[in-house]
């Protein structure tokens, strides 16, 4: 079961994407801890972080296309909250110049503030969208049960990406008849009306689903083809990576 | 609203985490013992419906966009143990599939959006249906938990260093007011119009 949007580049057999999800989840995590614990300053870091991401972009056969589209996502969130820093933060001015009466001076401390945020936000978005896409959602959902992540929590996750199909597929139908039979813009009485059918048609379906799950012996455990044993090459990746920003640590010094 | 990683400091992330893994851990243990059989593709296609819906921006004002939360109306439907954890699945799986919002900022996030959002709108709900107006309840309730969550996380932004908490809280605030409203109205006629359909699958305490 996969989805054309979510899982677009799952089903690729690539080397990352066939390490053990397990592994993946605590490397990726590892990474993304390295990153933040960074200090701003040290430049050099970020590009060799950005290196070994899109080396294994590059072994995950993931076009580099869809990880630029994936972080584009937080742009908007940058933008709004951090923008304003340079301008408000005082401190070293480094530019500064008048429209209309009205002074602005960039310091260099604000800068510094808004480029930390936004590298380290790209970077570990980067992170996210490499181990997103090399992994089925099945396998990230049997990962996390094995990382003791409680189990009602993977049951409604489980559920709920079962049910995105469903939702979708509703969702499809009432666009064309609503198409089919209205030219006005919706009134927000009639919206929400749609919507509480969408939703109602979705959980009656759903209920369905669920009931015959039931009824073939579905007890809540996810099974899923693969066997996980965590073989050697997957210890290896792992050792790389951690010695890789280690020593990218050790090289620029400090934690900050 | 979904906060990335590396815009929160260590002093801000740290407590979130705490709070909304111990409020987590709560939830799951009190909604496990309340769970009926029906209950589990409830919460499922809830989860599934907030996904979508939070998926869907609708511009704002001059640029700024904003999407409804969902939250008090799972809250509403379902309990406020129950979505708690829809919340903390829907936040979890946007942040590994879509990358909105980040891993170590999910404690911040699910402090705002699955916390706030939801017990935030349920007590206030609670409290006002006392007064047998049950719309005005929930688009007051509705409101108030997403003023609420807008306001934490500015605050949280503030905290950090990385923005001006005042500039923020204003934006925040702006944008949400209207956001809420919106979140209101059509939180309400839903609620409403499941209340005449199906009022088997609204939460009773």
């Amino acid at each position: 079961m996969e989805h054309y949007y979510f899982d677009e580049y799952s089903r690729n057999q690539s080397i990352i994407s066939r390490l053990d999800p397990r592994i993946k989840i605590i490397t990726f995590l590892a990474f993304i801890f390295f990153i933040i614990f960074t200090s701003a300053q040290n430049i050099y870091s970020f590009a060799y972080y950005g290196l070994i991401l899109i080396m294994l972009t590059i072994f995950a056969k993931i076009p580099f296309l869809f990880i630029l589209k994936r972080i584009l996502t937080i742009i908007p969130f940058a933008i709004m909250v951090a923008i304003f820093m340079p301008f408000l933060k005082g401190g070293t001015p480094i530019a500064r110049w008048r429209i209309a009466q009205i002074h602005f001076t960039i310091s260099r401390e604000g800068v510094l503030i808004f480029w930390n945020c936004f590298i380290k936000a790209v970077l570990s978005a980067s992170c996210l969208a490499i181990l997103g896409s090399t992994t089925k959602f099945a396998d990230l959902l049997k990962g996390l049960i094995d990382l003791k992540m409680p189990k009602i929590i993977i049951m409604v996750l489980s559920f709920m990406y079962r049910y995105i199909f469903l939702a979708e597929d509703q969702m499809m139908k009432i666009k064309y008849a609503v198409a089919a039979r209205s030219c006005a813009r919706p009134k927000i009485r009639a919206f929400s009306g749609r919507l509480s059918v969408f939703f109602i048609h979705v959980y009656e379906k759903a209920e369905m689903v669920y009931i015959a799950m039931c009824a073939r012996g579905f007890t809540g455990d996810i099974k899923t083809l693969d066997a996980f044993r965590i073989k050697p090459q997957d210890i290896a990746f792992m050792l790389i990576i951690i010695a890789l920003l280690t020593f990218i640590k050790s090289l620029t010094g400090g934690y900050g | 609203m979904h906060i990335p990683d590396g815009f929160l400091a260590a002093k801000v992330l740290i407590p979130a985490w705490v709070v909304s893994a111990g409020t987590l851990a709560y939830s799951i243990k009190k909604a496990t013992v309340a769970l009926k059989e029906r209950a589990i593709p409830l919460m499922g296609v809830t989860a599934a419906f907030v996904f979508i819906v939070q998926l869907a921006d609708f511009p704002v004002f001059a640029g700024t966009s904003g999407h409804l939360l969902g939250g008090a109306l799972t809250a509403i439907l379902l309990g406020p143990y129950a979505a708690v954890i829809v919340l903390t699945c829907v936040l979890l799986a946007q942040s590994f599939i879509l990358q909105d919002g980040g891993i170590t900022a999910l404690g911040a996030n699910i402090l705002n959006i699955g916390i706030l959002n939801t017990i935030g709108a349920y007590i206030p709900y609670r409290l006002l249906c006392v007064t047998k107006k049950q719309a005005l309840a929930i688009f007051t309730s509705t409101c108030f938990s997403v003023i609420l969550a807008a306001t934490a996380c500015a605050a949280e932004l503030g905290f950090s260093g990385v923005s001006p908490f005042k500039i923020t809280l204003t934006a925040m605030l702006f944008t949400h007011m209207l956001t809420g409203i919106i979140e209101g109205i059509i939180t309400v006629l839903i609620i409403s119009f499941l209340r005449r359909i199906r009022p088997d699958i609204i939460y009773k305490t």
